[in-house]
């Protein structure tokens, strides 16, 4: 099979992944202020390539970003990060905020007992934004997100939800963790997918006792890109994707 | 322990606590044992409380710049 390099037709801004290989698939990287699904079965590295795209961010381009992980406290995650070659300590523009502890301290309801956390996160994230000035935000993870909120009507409120998130003018990663390993559902709710504006997926491909990685853009909005899977490698220099 | 400066400090503190801003301060007032009419110094210890609770959180590089910060208003206050 040849394959066909995706030609630029726009000019929107556009914030590379610096994924070898990737950004060439879809016109030169993410567009700026998109809110984009990543998405996986554990163990799909989710959180590792949402962070490898901050930290090459920070890294070559100077931009600021803010990490918020509500279940793996922040020490554990550094640690693995600095297991696949990523040092958190190399950039401080990349800021990891663990509200796991928040929870721990003082507990999940909130201070007055009855915390909306769509909105509270969304709120954190443009305060941070504001103090900060930060360009990218990654939330790790829905499902975790999901079970500190009592949906009535989770369309709507998560409807409201990425809008709030788009009115960041911020680029978003929303990590959705897919349980059922027989269908493509992207997240809980299968209805993220059609609010995001991007989807990425990652799979894992077990078979004959060894396990593979594979990426696909499963959506892009305002942006011509490959719909195939592309095995995903993980080297001490990075990340990259192998066209067939 | 004026209102106003309470205030401004939880407000610094937001982007990084979140809604548990007040609930962090009101933590390490009691730790400390501040009430009202506290000192500056007393200021100090409360504000370095929060820049070891803000490590915890989100990396010393970052609690460090909040504490810059608190400390700021902390003098403009004082």
């Amino acid at each position: 099979m040849v394959i066909q390099k995706v030609e630029p037709v726009t000019t929107v801004p556009r914030i590379r992944s610096y994924v070898y290989n990737l950004d060439e698939q879809m016109e030169g990287g993410i567009p700026k202020g998109f809110v984009v699904l990543v998405c996986g079965r554990p163990g799909s590295m989710k959180s590792s390539l949402t962070y490898f795209m901050m930290h090459m961010q920070a890294l070559k381009e100077g931009r600021r970003s803010v990490y918020f992980t509500l279940e793996q406290n922040r020490a554990s995650f550094a640690r693995h990060l600095a297991h696949i070659g990523l040092n958190p300590d190399a950039s401080d523009r990349v800021t990891i905020l663990d509200v796991s502890a928040l929870r721990r301290t003082f507990g999940d309801r909130g201070p007055k007992g009855d915390t909306n956390w769509l909105e509270a996160i969304v709120s954190q994230a443009a305060s941070f934004k504001s103090q900060y000035d930060c360009e990218i935000v990654a939330i790790d993870s829905m499902s975790a997100l999901y079970s500190l909120h009592t949906f009535e009507n989770p369309r709507r409120e998560l409807f409201h939800f990425f809008e709030g998130l788009r009115a960041l003018d911020a680029t978003i990663f929303l990590i959705s963790e897919m349980y059922d390993p027989t269908k493509e559902i992207f997240a809980r709710y299968e209805v993220e997918d059609f609010l995001a504006d991007a989807v990425i997926h990652l799979k894992v491909d077990r078979r004959d006792g060894g396990s593979n990685l594979y990426l696909g853009i499963v959506k892009m909005r305002e942006t011509r890109h490959s719909r195939d899977y592309f095995p995903l490698i993980v080297e001490p220099e990075g990340f990259e994707v192998v066209p067939h | 322990m004026s209102p106003e400066l309470e205030i401004r400090l939880v407000e610094s503190m937001r982007p990084l606590f979140g809604d548990f801003a007040e609930s962090a301060l009101q933590q390490q007032k009691a730790k400390l044992g501040i009430r009202h009419a506290a000192g500056r110094d007393e200021y100090i210890r409360l504000i370095e409380g929060i820049k070891t609770m803000c490590s915890t959180i989100a990396g010393p590089t970052i609690a460090d710049r909040l504490y810059q910060g608190l400390v700021a208003i902390v003098r403009e206050g004082a």
